[in-house]
């Protein structure tokens, strides 16, 4: 693999945590707020990747599958968490939700 | 009879007898006669077993009493009130049998001598004036009795307001003396009064007494029925006055008591001579009225209280028979002709139409000219003895007081004799009707005041100044006779005043064929003198003369305060108007700006700590970033 190419796979990384601080920042929604940790988790995964090419055990790879893995459950819980939320508050705002829970 | 209730009933019976008769389905008029006759008769019992003095008080207020005072005196003229009330209510019943008010009348007669009793028997001055102002209130009602006609509530009001303004002054006399002796019993009076509540005190006695200048109501009063002006302004309620000044005498200041004097030799001149010139009968005895009221006054400010009480006594008799004497006469030619029944000048000739009249008038009118052997000569003659020792005690000025009381004795005489010339002498005019033949309930009243007019009835000797009632009854210190030409003097002068009359006024002489449709004299003097000396005008002058000075004081208030406050408030508004400015600018200014700036940083700091999370997380990267290329760069 050319090092040449590498600054590609970090331009995308980089896309990827920008894009994921613009939608946590913005965005008022719970869910796009979770979908906004998740873009910057994988922009973390691309990185992770891409540097293990250097690495005869690939262990960077290795923590990147063992990453996706935890993101799984991690949004599946928090997922859970949010619907549970939405269900009993009727909030799906982060703002508002700092009011209500204080009840 | 040692009870307060007999006394109650003397003084309420005449009032109930009265309503009895509005009341009662006949509109009976003897039930007012006859209980006034009761109560006259309880007096003359009363009299009769009574010594000494009876009081009887209870408490109205804390501290205050009222008190009602028995005594000799008071019991003696509640008999007069009470005897003159029975004749008059006679005589009534003929010169009103056709009035339709007849009831009404009766009743407002029983009604003011209830109140006159109330004022004889009352000690506590307040008391006093509470029936003062009820007698005022009888007087004002039966003057106003043919309200109809026109002119007479004028007259009653102006009779009324006019004793308003003295009982004022009483008023506040009676408060002045309550604020210095703290009490307001006539019979525990002692000492010397100060002056001012004494003059005010008196000043209320002239008021009542149409003394100068209050004499103008009496003539207006005379507006009201005949036999009314007999009793109330002729025998009885005009005496209160003098009654008043008898009972406080004693108590008053010296220096009031001058004033006193003088107010009644002024009044008793004043009298004299508008009664001279008059034309109308009653205004002649209304302006005697006045006079002889001021022969009072003025006996009680030279000290002779008792010859006072003495003269009020007698003139009391006499007038009523005048007045009821007036009242048959215009009873008659009412029905006679059609011309002014009061005007003396359409009469004459009536001494063979009415002979009762004539002869009560005579003996009457000689009384009144004090004549010897009537009883006004001894009253009167007490009186002017009075004022001459008064004068040889003060000396100088105080001659004029018996000189112009011999004067004005004379002009009586003249007086009365133009009077009675002109109504019953020469020959009859304007005569076409029928004669009417008196009655007896005409007569009997005449009769009897005329009697009471004789010196035997009042005592054996007619020379004597003092009354057997009051020497009977020692009301009287002993007054010490001095041997003086004054009753010589006053016989001749009264001889003189008639003969005078005689001589100018003698039927054939012109006078009396001289009759003018105007019924004011020609020349200006006796013009003034006809009208009174313009009293009823001032009082007049003086209303509008308040009125045009408020009216002043209203301009001055208008066109001079009211533009002045209007520029004080105008310019005041601007001066806030501006402060205003100068506070909001300059004053709150710096503070607004210290504290909008304050309010900008704090809110531009607010936001670091901001509630939104995702604000904050915003910040956090910034900061993040910035240690970031702050590593990368040094």
């Amino acid at each position: 693999m050319n090092e040449e190419l590498i600054r590609y796979y970090l331009y995308l990384a980089a896309f990827l945590f920008s894009a994921g601080i613009f939608v946590v920042l913005t965005k008022r929604n719970l869910i796009f707020i979770l979908i906004g940790v998740e873009l910057l988790l994988n922009s973390a995964n691309v990185i992770l990747a891409t540097f293990s090419q250097f690495d005869p055990h690939l262990n960077g790879q290795i923590f990147a599958i063992f990453s996706v893995v935890l993101t799984v459950c991690e949004v599946s819980i928090a997922l859970a968490i949010l619907l549970n939320i939405y269900r009993n508050h009727k909030v799906s705002n982060l703002d508002e939700l700092r009011e209500v829970s204080n009840e | 009879m040692n009870s307060l209730w007999f006394f109650l009933i003397i003084a309420i019976l005449p009032f109930i007898g009265g309503l009895m008769g509005y009341f009662s389905s006949g509109k009976r008029t003897v039930f007012a006669i006859t209980s006034t006759l009761i109560s006259f008769l309880l007096t003359v019992y009363g009299i009769a077993s009574f010594s000494g003095k009876l009081s009887f008080s209870s408490e109205w207020l804390n501290d205050f009493e009222i008190a009602i005072l028995i005594d000799k005196t008071s019991l003696l003229l509640i008999a007069l009130v009470t005897f003159i009330s029975i004749l008059v209510q006679v005589f009534s019943l003929e010169y009103m049998r056709e009035d339709p008010g007849k009831d009404r009348f009766y009743a407002k007669l029983g009604l003011f001598v209830f109140s006159m009793i109330g004022l004889l028997l009352a000690d506590n001055l307040l008391l006093l004036f509470v029936f003062w102002e009820l007698v005022g209130l009888s007087s004002y009602l039966l003057i106003g009795f043919w309200y109809e006609k026109k002119g007479v509530s004028q007259s009653a009001r102006m009779a009324f307001m006019v004793n308003r303004v003295a009982d004022a002054a009483l008023l506040a006399g009676i408060l002045l003396l309550y604020a210095e002796t703290n009490d307001l019993s006539i019979a525990s009076l002692s000492g010397n009064i100060s002056f001012l509540p004494s003059l005010l005190i008196a000043i209320g006695a002239f008021g009542k007494s149409a003394q100068f200048p209050f004499s103008g109501w009496l003539t207006k009063a005379m507006v009201g029925p005949t036999p009314v002006s007999a009793l109330i302004h002729a025998a009885t309620m005009v005496a209160a006055g003098v009654y008043l000044l008898f009972r406080t005498a004693p108590y008053l200041h010296p220096h009031a008591m001058t004033v006193i004097a003088f107010v009644g030799i002024v009044t008793a001149f004043y009298g004299a001579v508008c009664a001279i010139i008059q034309f109308d009968v009653k205004k002649i005895l209304a302006y005697s009225t006045i006079s002889q009221l001021g022969y009072m006054a003025m006996g009680v400010g030279v000290g002779a209280m008792e010859a006072s009480l003495f003269h009020l006594f007698t003139h009391a008799f006499f007038k009523a028979g005048l007045f009821l004497g007036a009242a048959s006469i215009m009873h008659f030619l009412h029905k006679i002709h059609a011309k002014d029944a009061q005007d003396l000048r359409y009469m004459g000739g009536l001494k063979t139409r009415l002979p009762w009249t004539y002869r009560s008038f005579l003996i009457c009118g000689s009384a009144l000219a004090g004549l010897p052997f009537f009883s006004g000569f001894m009253s009167k003659d007490g009186i002017l003895l009075g004022s001459w020792i008064f004068a040889n005690d003060h000396g100088g000025w105080a001659y004029l007081i018996p000189d112009l009381g011999l004067i004005t004795a004379m002009l009586t005489a003249f007086y009365v004799g133009r009077m009675i010339i002109l109504i019953f002498w020469g020959e009859a005019k304007f005569m076409n009707g029928t004669a009417t033949p008196e009655k007896n309930v005409v007569i009997i009243p005449l009769a009897l005041l005329a009697m009471f007019s004789i010196w035997i009835f009042h005592d054996w000797n007619p020379m004597s100044h003092q009354g057997w009632m009051f020497s009977l009854l020692a009301i009287t210190k002993g007054h010490v006779s001095v041997g003086s030409l004054i009753p010589y003097l006053s016989i001749l002068l009264a001889m003189a005043g008639i003969i005078l009359a005689y001589s100018l006024f003698k039927p054939g002489t012109n006078y009396n064929s001289r009759i003018t449709e105007t019924h004011e004299p020609v020349s200006k003097s006796r013009n003034v003198v006809f009208h009174g000396f313009y009293l009823t005008y001032l009082y007049e002058n003086v209303g509008k003369f308040f009125k045009s000075i408020s009216q002043v004081f209203i301009q001055i208030d208008q066109k001079g305060i009211d533009p002045l406050l209007h520029f004080s408030a105008v310019s005041s508004v601007v001066f806030s108007k501006v402060l205003a400015l100068i506070d909001r600018f300059i004053v709150d200014g710096p503070v607004n700006l210290v504290a909008y700036l304050s309010a900008y940083m704090g809110r531009r700091f607010a936001g670091l700590s901001s509630r939104d999370g995702q604000t904050q997380l915003g910040w956090l990267l910034l900061i993040v970033t910035l240690v970031l290329i702050y590593i990368q760069l040094f």
